[in-house]
């Protein structure tokens, strides 16, 4: 009955042979865990092949120098960990780097969730106010850090204009030429980018919650706030814990929008560690330095994560 | 009978015997050449001249194709690393001198000084040569001719009647004097644009000064490291460079970029710009009416006694890739094809004042001369092939050939130093000690 | 029965009334941009309204770079990238989620190690697996390069949504005799449509995107996708305003039209009752 309200195609449940469910039975306590294999067969080869290689060889990097010239590598063991850990701009880039990743998530995960919560509204209209506040994600990221460079540009940009006439900064300045505005402007370009994927996801999960659930405490008295505390926001548990790693990682290892707004300047002060890793790599050519600076980072995630997996599974009610 | 499975491995061996046999009985004809061609001239109008040459060219070779790709900037360095690694580096390509350099150091080259003394060593601009050149060898045919020098406003000049600058100090001078507040006491004109885009322009603009007054980071003959002693004049340049943007150049252009600066210049927001001849291209799109008022001078040196030592140039090369010798040869002989004085003239003009034919056949030729844009800035042209075009210097590439050059463009490190003391964070003299310091640190590198 | 207040109404439009300037303001100046002459784009102090309209961007890119064989490339990588990642994905992260293997969490957290090291250190090893695979200059080694970036995050993603369907309804179908592929195809990824939608717009999106590695991959001008596209508009020296605020427009345009094709299947999908018992 339930499984014929539910999808199409398929055979009927009465038309199943009591032997294939009788087979079935038997295979689950033996053969579930082989089956559960046999599911991740292919993205475990998958990721073998084509993940686990050029990851290793970074680490192999790490280990190495590599001569310009000749692209011979040299084994120097912790070589380039020491010298890149000694390097004075190391405190800086990580400063930046935490600045950068806080504030666009603080910024990204507020937006993203009131944003859902509004789409989440059967309102006539929302449809399309949904379509237009997926588009910042959807502008290709060059254009996107082009165009928001020029709004921020001094003479002719549109936001410096009104930041000007408002008096925050000097006639023909412009924020990316001041530290602390240059920050604040790829946060800003970052967090406009980036809201519409946290949007998307919380609504998609807001949208798998039951509306038993609701017409329940809706039955009990329940205000609006309440509703909200106690139905709607554990069901948000769960896709929270899994955005927040993934959104760690991806704001922090993202390298194209500061790159191309501000190149990491004015005098550094944009410049975060993938930009760092960029200059060795691409700049300098010392692939083994640039390894480096990338295991540690990866090391860093790694820990992020695990630590703060292991700490939230516990509250985990499975 | 055959099954659909028989059938068609039956069919297949027909086919397959037939096309061996086509293969066996055709002649074999003169081998098939094909070379891969590599240019960093994206743009339409620009690629669209070279695609032209070649397939008038190509024809000369028997049996010749030419893959011809147009590749972008941003994602040179990282196709010429791909390519070097899986061993297929390209035959041609047009580029700039860092690339040279970065190609050279690799051993990906052939050097071009045969190809370069049949077609006449003298024709050349020497200083262009000179640039690509390393223990005897010549690695690139110079091309597109790049060259810096101060693109003024002629009216901007006669209305507060100030004559062309001749030192620093009346450079300076002459920039205050244009920097003036409009009504409501804003600032409606600047002197002098000074960028310092963290990549590229600050240190296309510090060492346009740093060369005028006869500094170098390399020894241009003896190709001794020399910068650290000559802290003194490294720091004066950056001293002035300061001043300069303090007193006349919009607070922003700390973070130029060249379309920034460039903007401000053809619309109107400063009256003098170091630039490299783009402004005229742009003006004739975005402002044309001021086209007329654009003048040039050679950007001056310390004091009025002396001409400046040199400027900062640049130049786009056809190099050679290494490869098997049908390939070289074959690559040599397009070449040579495509340097005949009209092909060179009209590459050039392609982006007319920006590029300048490094040759004097070409610079001298009725194609060149008779493009319209070259016609109505002869003398600005005059002016810069004679003064600019024979003195100039790649921060790095003084003495030749060096990779220092491309990691001083694709890093920041000379950028941070110089952004970090317009902005007041430390003082000169820490900013050069820096500069000094990361030089010395990557020539160790390189030279190991 | 809930009473329908004017704020629970009104408060929704007022908040995305404040999303929508702060997301379309830019979007719109895009736009206007990519309609302006040269002579209106730099003027001080900005201008909102053009004076003049023109379309010369639009002419010239599509005149001179092929932007159709831009737009074809970008979508066939994409779609090719987001059907193999959901593919790979929804399999790995059903058996995940519904299943216990030796293993199982050293495959999860493997599968995010590449994630944490960015592309730039990584694309020259896939660069020589591609190579090795005789793969460069071509659609398929740009999709493979593509589902590297993206294939962690559809699979982290996946599951947790598929942790959201509950278990029972799982035990329903096999209790009525479904086999675990029925199972999984008839039954569990109907109701993980919305989690399903957003990771392949997750997906889609970084492959339309992406630079570096198509930058790599890709030789032949006919090949070229649209970042590489964009790319072309800014030489060493040089930025086409004009032309990149008319592709940054165009590249937009498509993609909205899918999400919103894509999007009422989607949506009938979730609310035809499915997840009622």
């Amino acid at each position: 009955m339930r499984l014929a309200a539910i999808g199409s195609g398929g055979a009927a449940p009465g038309q199943r042979s009591p032997r294939v469910a009788a087979r079935f039975a038997a295979f689950l306590p033996d053969h579930k865990a082989r089956i559960g294999l046999v599911f991740i067969a292919p993205a475990l080869a998958f990721l073998i092949v084509f993940v686990a290689y050029p990851v290793i060889d970074v680490v192999r990097l790490s280990f190495h120098l590599v001569d310009f010239a000749t692209d011979q590598e040299k084994f120097v063991g912790l070589a380039n960990f020491a010298h890149v850990l000694r390097d004075a701009k190391l405190g800086t880039v990580a400063w930046n780097t935490l600045v950068w990743t806080v504030f666009s998530l603080a910024g990204q995960f507020a937006l993203g969730l009131t944003a859902a919560l509004c789409i989440n509204q059967r309102l006539p209209g929302m449809t399309l106010i949904r379509t237009v506040l997926l588009l910042p994600y959807v502008v290709p990221v060059i254009a996107l850090a082009l165009f928001w460079r020029w709004m921020l540009d001094g003479s002719f940009g549109i936001v410096s204009a009104a930041l000007q006439a408002a008096g925050t900064i000097a006639p023909d300045q412009s924020p990316l030429a001041i530290p602390e505005g240059a920050m604040a402007s790829v946060i800003l370009a970052n967090i406009w980018r980036g809201f519409p994927f946290v949007m998307i996801s919380y609504w998609a999960a807001l949208q798998a919650i039951p509306h038993e659930f609701y017409e329940a405490a809706s039955v009990d008295g329940a205000g609006a706030w309440q509703e909200f505390r106690y139905v709607t926001l554990p069901h948000l548990v769960a896709i929270t814990k899994v955005m927040l790693v993934l959104r760690l990682i991806w704001t922090v290892t993202f390298f194209d929008i500061i790159w191309l707004i501000t190149r990491g300047g004015p005098g550094g002060a944009t410049e975060h560690w993938p930009i760092w890793i960029y200059q060795e790599t691409m700049g300098f050519f010392r692939f083994g330095s640039g390894a480096a600076l990338a295991v540690l980072l990866a090391g860093t995630l790694m820990l992020l994560s695990a630590v703060y997996l292991l700490a939230t599974r516990r509250s985990a009610a499975r | 009978m055959m099954n659909p499975h028989t059938r068609r491995a039956a069919r297949t061996l027909a086919w397959a015997s037939l096309a061996g046999i086509a293969a066996l009985s055709t002649p074999r004809a003169a081998s098939a050449v094909e070379l891969t061609f590599w240019t960093n001239l994206t743009t339409a109008s620009q690629a669209n001249v070279i695609q032209k040459q070649i397939n008038e060219c190509a024809p000369q070779q028997q049996g010749l194709t030419v893959k011809f790709e147009t590749v972008p900037f941003g994602a040179m360095y990282t196709r010429l690393i791909t390519a070097l690694r899986g061993g297929e580096a390209p035959n041609i390509m047009n580029t700039i001198e860092g690339a040279v350099a970065f190609m050279q150091a690799k051993n990906g080259l052939e050097p071009v000084t045969d190809l370069v003394d049949r077609l006449g060593a003298k024709d050349f601009t020497a200083s262009y040569l000179h640039a690509v050149s390393k223990d005897g060898q010549v690695w690139g045919l110079p091309d597109w001719a790049l060259h810096q020098e101060v693109w003024y406003r002629k009216d901007l000049f006669a209305k507060a009647g100030l004559k062309l600058p001749r030192s620093w100090d009346e450079l300076l001078q002459a920039a205050k004097a244009l920097t003036v507040a409009g009504a409501d006491g804003k600032p409606a004109q600047f002197g002098f644009a000074v960028p310092m885009g963290r990549a590229l322009v600050a240190p296309q603009t510090y060492f346009q000064i740093f060369y005028s007054a006869g500094g170098t980071i390399f020894d241009p003959k003896t190709g001794e490291y020399m910068f650290g002693e000559q802290k003194p004049l490294a720091e004066k340049a950056l001293a002035y460079m300061i001043d300069l943007y303090k007193a006349a150049s919009p607070p922003a252009s700390i973070e130029w970029s060249w379309s920034e600066y460039r903007t401000a210049f053809v619309k109107g927001q400063v009256a003098m710009t170091n630039e490299w001849g783009a402004v005229v291209q742009m003006a004739a799109e975005q402002n044309p009416d001021l086209l007329s008022q654009f003048d040039v001078f050679p950007f001056p040196g310390p004091s009025a006694e002396k001409k400046p030592a040199a400027s900062l140039g640049g130049g786009y090369y056809y190099l050679i890739g290494k490869s098997t010798p049908e390939k070289v040869a074959a690559s040599k002989t397009l070449l040579q094809c495509l340097y005949n004085p009209k092909r060179v003239a009209e590459r050039a003009n392609s982006r007319p004042i920006f590029a300048i034919p490094a040759t004097n056949s070409a610079f001298e030729s009725e194609v060149f001369q008779s493009n319209d844009t070259v016609k109505r800035f002869k003398p600005q042209l005059e002016v810069i092939f004679k003064e600019v075009m024979p003195t100039w210097y790649r921060y790095g590439m003084e003495a030749g050939l060096n990779p220092l050059a491309g990691q001083i463009e694709a890093t920041s490190f000379i950028g941070d130093a110089i952004q970090n003391a317009a902005l007041g964070k430390i003082k000169v003299d820490a900013a050069i000690d820096q500069m000094d310091e990361q030089l010395r640190f990557q020539v160790e590198m390189l030279t190991r | 029965m809930k009473r329908a207040s004017r704020t629970t109404t009104l408060l929704p439009y007022a908040v995305t009334l404040v999303l929508v300037v702060f997301v379309g303001f830019p979007l719109l100046w895009m736009v206007l941009s990519s309609l302006k002459p040269s002579a209106e784009l730099f003027v001080n102090p900005p201008r909102i309204l053009p004076h003049a309209i023109t379309f010369e961007w639009y002419a010239n890119l599509i005149g001179s770079s092929d932007a159709i064989s831009l737009f074809k490339n970008s979508l066939v990588v994409g779609v090719a990238t987001t059907g193999i990642c959901l593919t790979l994905g929804t399999f790995a992260a059903y058996g995940v989620t519904r299943f216990d293997f030796p293993g199982k969490h050293a495959f999860l957290g493997a599968a995010l190690i590449s994630y944490v090291f960015p592309a730039i250190v990584l694309f020259i090893s896939v660069y020589m697996i591609v190579n090795s695979l005789g793969l460069i200059d071509t659609r398929l080694g740009l999709i493979l390069c593509h589902c590297i970036l993206t294939f962690p995050f559809a699979l982290w993603m996946l599951k947790s949504f598929f942790e959201g369907v509950p278990r029972e309804i799982d035990e329903a179908a096999w209790v009525d005799g479904a086999s675990f592929a029925q199972t999984f195809m008839l039954v569990i990824l109907p109701l993980s449509l919305p989690g399903l939608f957003s990771v392949a717009v997750f997906v889609f999106v970084l492959s339309w995107n992406e630079f570096l590695f198509a930058s790599v991959m890709i030789t032949s001008g006919d090949l070229k996708t649209i970042p590489l596209g964009i790319a072309e508009f800014i030489t060493s020296f040089d930025i086409r305003w004009g032309e990149i605020m008319a592709i940054g427009t165009l590249a937009t345009v498509p993609v909205v039209i899918m999400f919103l094709c894509v999007q009422r299947y989607f949506v009938a999908g979730v609310t035809s009752g499915a997840i009622k018992g």
